[in-house]
């Protein structure tokens, strides 16, 4: 049986550039037997939505060391980084730190 | 999962990790703690002076805006007294610069700062775009570099400014001490560590972000919907930087601290006075009067390359045989002249006071040892009671250097020639030094002094082979 959440995406601090400057996604996730993780979106993310450089957005399958990951503005690193369950109506937002300032 | 507390107020949700010390806290008591620790760090180095006109570098990017953000937030809250400015150069990049100085102008406005904007087609006559286009994009970054940084100080300065500050954070730091390091730029390496950076003929520089985390500039940013601009600037591909950025990235990742402990190694790096005296020493550039190692400073001797179509001549080591000699129908760059605040400080004739001893201040009537001005305008002689102005005592260049064999360290001996040696049991064997032995070919000699003659002689000295141990002479 597959467990399906809606989410929404944002992108800030120039990652909106590798989504077709899209700032927004509206996202329907989905996983066998178990509740959908933020590991699940970030390969969704990385294989449907992304068409070039995708190495600015992934590296294995996490994100690249300077993104920062919220859930409902909370820090990933709070929720279990990639294990982190979501829920349905949850909010998860992607931020650079990596351009100049 | 269930949420969890702040550590801090044990009260709110905990929604942030802070890196550089693994904590977990709420919202409210981030921003304190951020807005908190800048506070330190500016006060811990005695970084402004009460009154003093400072200029905030802004670029509409992260760091800048978040910057101006904090530094009106805490010249209200602690009391500075300083009196803030925006300032931002304008590079003339089509699609980049435009857009973000946009992002400058709105914060003028949510700020109430004064803004300046000063552009490099004012100043040197050459947009970027028109370098890009003589030089092409690979080392157009060189360019925007040096033409920046004497922008920022000349906007500065015709704004009676003497103090700019900058959102160099503590990734930046980082990333720049480890540059130097592969680079070997044994000057740059102490100075980049440097909360401020001060000289005579200078703009003060000052990083209040030296110890704080790109991850929570960004944080901050988003959690206060600050306005900010986030483009990769079109064509800075910035290999050198990136390649150092991404290795602290992925440092950061596998030990957070990893940052901070970078910082701390290089703020505590001491140069040998030996090395120190071969650094070249900064002058005056002769055409500009900007501060410069060289006769000409890098600004002149790129822009004249770009004048006379040689520009890609002037990066690089060709750079020093650039001639001299400019005809007058070449373009160059204004005078540079430092801010009259800063002028009358030079004049006062502190350094010829014969009344100062070291630290110590005496009485110029008297001779009594004075009290140490604190913040007061006059200082009094309990003894006779001479007022004099306190102002003359301020900002003193006090110097003290250690003797080179006050601390001494197994690596010092090493590196010295001659060594002290003891032998077993009560007899000395006398000093090694690196010295062949004429007799026995031996690297090494021993020898020892012995007074012989009257004192004002000199001694005899009595080399030994080190191996054969016969005496030679």
């Amino acid at each position: 049986m597959s467990v399906t959440r809606n989410l929404k995406v944002e992108f800030g601090g120039g990652l909106e550039i590798l989504f077709n400057d899209q700032r927004q996604l509206k996202i329907t996730l989905s996983a066998d037997g178990r509740n959908p993780n933020v590991r699940d979106l970030i390969k969704k993310l990385a294989d449907e939505h992304i068409q070039e450089r995708k190495e600015l957005f992934v590296e294995g399958e996490t994100v690249r060391p300077g993104i920062l990951v919220l859930i409902n503005d909370c820090d990933w690193e709070l929720r279990d980084e990639l294990d982190g369950e979501l829920e349905d109506g949850d909010l998860v937002v992607f931020i650079s730190t990596l351009h100049g300032g | 999962m269930p949420p969890r507390p702040c550590q801090l107020c044990n009260n709110s949700r905990a929604m942030i990790k802070r890196p550089k010390t693994g904590q977990q806290v709420c919202k409210d008591c981030f921003f304190f703690a951020f807005e908190e620790e800048i506070h330190k760090t500016i006060s811990d180095a005695n970084t402004f002076k009460r009154g003093e006109r400072v200029a905030i570098g802004a670029s509409g990017g992260k760091d800048s805006t978040v910057l101006a953000h904090v530094m009106k937030t805490l010249n209200d809250r602690h009391d500075y007294g300083l009196e803030l400015f925006l300032l931002s150069i304008d590079e003339g990049i089509t699609g980049y610069r435009d857009d973000s100085l946009e992002t400058v102008k709105r914060n003028k406005e949510q700020y109430q700062l004064p803004l300046k904007i000063l552009s490099y087609n004012e100043l040197y006559g050459w947009t970027m775009d028109r370098i890009v286009e003589a030089v092409g994009k690979k080392n157009n970054c060189t360019f925007c570099g040096v033409f920046r940084r004497q922008a920022l100080d000349r906007g500065a300065s015709s704004l009676n400014i003497s103090h700019i500050v900058t959102g160099h954070n503590a990734d930046d730091v980082a990333e720049t001490v480890l540059m130097n390091i592969l680079r070997g730029d044994v000057s740059r390496l102490g100075r980049c560590v440097e909360i401020t950076t001060r000289g005579e003929d200078t703009i003060n520089r000052s990083k209040p972000f030296k110890y704080t985390y790109e991850k929570e500039i960004v944080m901050y940013a988003y959690f206060k919907k600050l306005d900010y601009f986030s483009t990769e600037c079109i064509y800075s591909p910035e290999a050198y930087r990136g390649f150092a950025r991404t290795y602290i990235k992925d440092l950061e990742a596998l030990r957070p601290s990893t940052i901070i402990d970078i910082i701390h190694s290089a703020e505590n790096i001491r140069i040998a006075d030996v090395v120190q005296d071969a650094l070249p020493k900064q002058q005056k550039c002769q055409r500009c009067g900007y501060i410069s190692s060289n006769e000409l400073c890098k600004a002149c001797v790129l822009l004249q390359g770009l004048e006379k179509g040689t520009a890609k001549m002037a990066i690089g080591s060709k750079a020093k045989h650039i001639s001299q000699d400019v005809s007058s129908d070449t373009r160059t760059i204004p005078m540079f002249k430092m801010p009259e605040q800063q002028q009358q400080q030079k004049q006062q004739p502190v350094e010829d006071m014969s009344n100062r001893i070291g630290s110590l201040l005496f009485c110029e009537r008297c001779g009594s040892l004075l009290n140490p001005p604190a913040d007061d305008d006059q200082i009094s002689c309990e003894e006779c009671g001479l007022v004099e102005n306190g102002a003359a005592y301020e900002n003193l260049n006090i110097e003290t250097r250690s003797h080179p064999n006050a601390f001494p360290s197994s690596l010092h001996l090493k590196k010295s020639l001659v060594v002290n040696t003891i032998a077993d049991g009560a007899k000395a064997a006398g000093a090694e030094i690196d010295e062949k032995c004429p007799s026995c070919r031996h690297d090494k000699a021993t020898f020892q002094t012995l007074q012989l003659r009257s004192a004002d002689e000199g001694c005899v000295q009595a080399a030994l082979g080190d191996d054969e141990r016969r005496l030679h002479s």
